[in-house]
This record gives structure tokens, sequence and C-alpha cells, in this order.
């Protein structure tokens, strides 16, 4: 074998460096990418409030991370408007930017754009739910108690692809370790294993249906939050599935579901309606208990933190409608303005008064 | 012989799901591995459900509605079965399970 000189190996040893940046570079993307996109969310980042606006943001999200450009595509988000943030839609927000770091790692890059300037209210939510995680941003900050919002605790996201009522015991532990006086006996974690289970069952089983590849075949992700000013928790799940009323005619209590919708109205459109589809799905499901194989169930326990304490409320979002549900008032539709990618059900449960000293 | 199997302390301590994929505290397991066993015995059994934190319907369908669609005979569940369920908000559980019995027999009867 030839001797190679001092020199030769220098400069082998100085292109085996070279390519080894290069591959690194290509992997981290430490290039400027061609595209680059920017995304502004609007003043009041709440789907009750300002649906349409909140949702359009995250909705062309998903188009420039999910499309297939050749190059990578840095999606940079600006959030320097933004002065009120719910827990729902910064985790419909957060869960699509862990999809699409899933997918489309290698692909896709998010930055936070000037960051520095957006309200410290915002960024602490931001950093509690692990926003800043998912974009590797590190942030250490001891926050001073006026930049406390009105969402006081928001426990960082969950995300997984099964079910784990490891993890749903977690969140309902740590909801407990914040709100000293929260205590909803048993009926949150059936809620929440229900809910996470009818996401893992069902909300993937029609792929024809998703307008973008999930993260894994059943992912879920949760998080809550606790409001002291308020004495409230918000105990959140959310999946990107197809929605509930895409898959009713799946279910074998479809036939009660029509038999009730027709009763109501004999109009057709009316299986359009998602809001309408949900309500009557409800409704076989907490009136139909002699009948069936025994599953579809899991609805009834969604509703079971309110419905037998008679306090809070449900809010479920699936599709392109909804229903928020408290004992008072019953279910009341909602209808959106566009498809929230998915099912989230939200659950708004009062918390004891601690008692005055 | 009086059998008592408490579920946090002898199966799992987070109760959930209804098949085995689901996970180690699934309601199949549960039937096939610790109930049906000991009604095909003539075990009685006590069933504490105490310090759970919860028991949700796909867990308890499957593992007491599923006993009648492995032909266990509800006179036998009726004679065999007790449940004891004394932590705060427990005891509906108790009449869920019968409901889920029952409603079990009406679907396996109408088959």
């Amino acid at each position: 074998m030839k001797r190679l000189s001092a020199k030769q190996r220098a400069r082998i040893e100085r292109l085996r460096r070279r390519r080894t940046r290069n591959s690194l570079r290509r992997k981290h993307f430490k290039y400027a990418a061609d595209y680059r996109f920017n995304i502004s969310f609007p003043e009041v980042m709440s789907l009750s409030d300002n649906y349409a606006e909140t949702i359009g943001p995250i909705q062309k999200m998903k188009e420039h991370g999910h499309s297939n450009h050749r190059k990578p595509v840095v999606i940079s988000l600006d959030m320097s408007n933004v002065r009120s943030v719910s827990a729902a839609s910064l985790l419909v927000l957060n869960s699509e930017i862990d999809r699409l770091l899933a997918r489309r790692w290698n692909n896709v890059r998010f930055v936070a754009s000037k960051w520095e300037n957006w309200l410290a209210m915002v960024v602490r939510q931001l950093e509690r739910l692990g926003f800043f995680d998912l974009l590797e941003i590190p942030i250490d900050m001891n926050w001073p108690d006026e930049f406390l919002g009105p969402q006081e605790t928001l426990l960082p996201m969950i995300a997984c692809d099964r079910l784990m009522p490891e993890r749903v015991q977690n969140i309902r532990l740590r909801l407990e370790s914040v709100a000293e006086f929260f205590d909803q006996g048993p009926q949150v974690y059936e809620a929440m294993i229900e809910a996470t289970d009818n996401a893992v069952r069902h909300g993937y089983k029609l792929p024809e249906l998703l307008l973008y590849p999930p993260a894994m075949d059943s992912s879920w992700w949760a998080t809550a939050d606790y409001s002291p000013d308020h004495h409230l928790v918000r105990v959140l799940v959310f999946d990107q599935g197809v929605g509930i009323a895409a898959t009713l005619d799946r279910w074998d209590k479809w036939e009660l579901v029509r038999g009730y919708i027709q009763s109501v109205t004999g109009d057709q459109d009316f299986f359009n309606d998602d809001a309408a589809m949900i309500e009557a799905a409800l409704k076989v499901s907490r009136t139909s208990e002699a009948m069936g194989s025994g599953h579809g169930q899991g609805l009834r326990d969604i509703l079971s933190p309110v419905e037998e304490t008679g306090s809070g409320s449900v809010r479920i979002l699936s599709g392109r409608g909804g229903i928020l549900y408290d004992k008072a008032k019953g279910v009341q539709r909602i209808q959106l303005s566009s498809h929230i990618g998915g099912t989230l059900i939200e659950w708004t449960l009062p918390v004891k008064q601690p008692p005055q000293d | 012989m009086t059998t008592t199997i408490k579920i946090v302390e002898d199966f799992h301590p987070l109760p959930a799901g209804r098949y085995v994929a689901d996970g180690k505290g699934n309601g199949t397991t549960f039937r096939d591995d610790y109930l049906v066993p000991a009604l095909e015995k003539g075990e009685n059994l006590i069933i504490d459900l105490d310090g759970a934190p919860g028991y949700p319907s796909s867990f308890l369908e499957e593992a007491f509605g599923g006993l009648i669609r492995k032909n266990v005979q509800p006179e036998l569940i009726r004679k065999l079965i007790e449940f004891k369920a004394s932590d705060p908000g427990f005891q509906r559980y108790v009449s869920k399970i019968w409901a889920h019995i029952d409603r079990a027999i009406t679907v396996n009867s109408a088959a």
C-alpha cells in the first residue's frame, strides 16, 4: 500500500471533516432554506372567541409544512401581536408543530420570529406547554408575578400514540398538585381514558378522509391548566383524526343515531351538520344503555365529570362542528367555520374554594 | 372458599382499556386471567374496587359484560361475585357492572 505523505493525510482529514460538517449542516438545516413562510397569529388566540383567525394560521402552517417542496421549508412563527391565548388554541398549535416535526423532521424547521418582542405572558404560557422545547429554543427564566396570565398554570403538553393510563393519571396528579382543592372524584380519569381511547380506536381509522398524514397511527395530545382567579381547571385532549361525525356510520348504534336524527328532522342536510351528528351520538350514547354490543359508551363517560357532579362544562369540537354541554343548559351546538383538524375535548371544572383564614 | 381480588394490587393500579393491545390493565386480561378461572373453580369472589383512580366503561364492560360473551352462566356470576366499593363515588361502579352484565345477557339472548 502506498504510504501517504503528511500533507496528503492532512488533506484527506480536511476533506473528511468538511464532508462530516456538510452532512451535519444538511441534517440540522444550518443553511438558509429556499422556502420560508411567515405565519402571524392574531391578537386573540381563542377557539371560542376568535375561531376563524386562530385556526387560519394553523391551517396555513399545515399547508406549507405538509407540502412536497424538495428543499427544506422554514416556517417562521410570529406571535408579536398576540395579547391573549387560550390553552385549547395552544394545544392545537403545539400538536401540529409536533406532528410536522415527527413526520417531516428533515424537511421542516420552525423558528420563532423575534420572540423577544412577544408578550411575556404569552411566552410564559408557550414555555409551560413545551412550545420552545419543540423549537429547541432554550428559555430559562424566573417569571415575576406581574407576568402571570389569567391561566396561571399550564401543564406541559403530553403526546402519546396509544392508550396510556399512566400519562392520564400523571396529568390528574399534577393537576391536583397545582390546584390543591381540585377533587372531581374518579370521573375525570374515566373521561380522559375514554377520550384518548376513542382517539386511538376511531380517530385515524379512515385514513382516506385525513387531509394530512398523522404523526403516528393513533396520536393524541393532552394538557391541563389551572386558573386560581376563576377557581377552574381545564383538561384538554386533542387528536388529529377525521372527527366524530365521520366515524359514526361505523358505530353499531348508527341506526339509532339515524333514527334520532330523523325523528328531529327529516332534512337530509342534517347529516352534513357535524354539530348535530355529535349531539345525536351523545343522545344515543346516554339513552341506549340496554342496546348494542357494549361499545360506544365512552361518549357518556366523557360527559360524566359534568353529568354526575352537576358542575362545569364539556366542550367537544370535532370536524366542522361541536357541542358545549353543561348540566343546566344541556347540549348547545357550535358551528365552526372550518375543520378543526381532529377532535378537541375540553372539560372545564370548578375547584373548591380554599378555606379562608 | 372465598377469594378476594383487589384490582389495584392483584391486577393493575391503573385499570383501563378493553383489549390486550390497550396495555396491561385491560379488561380482557382481567376477565380471562382472574375472573374466569376463579368462576370455573366455583370460588366465591370478592372484587375489591377501591384504590383505583377510576374504572372506565370500556374496562368494566369487557371484564364483566365479557363474561357473558365467554359463556359464563349469569346465575353463576350473581351467585359467586360480590363487590367491595367503599371509596367515595365508587358504589356507582357496582351498579354499572351489573348493568353491563344485564345488557350482555340481553344481547346474547337476542343473538
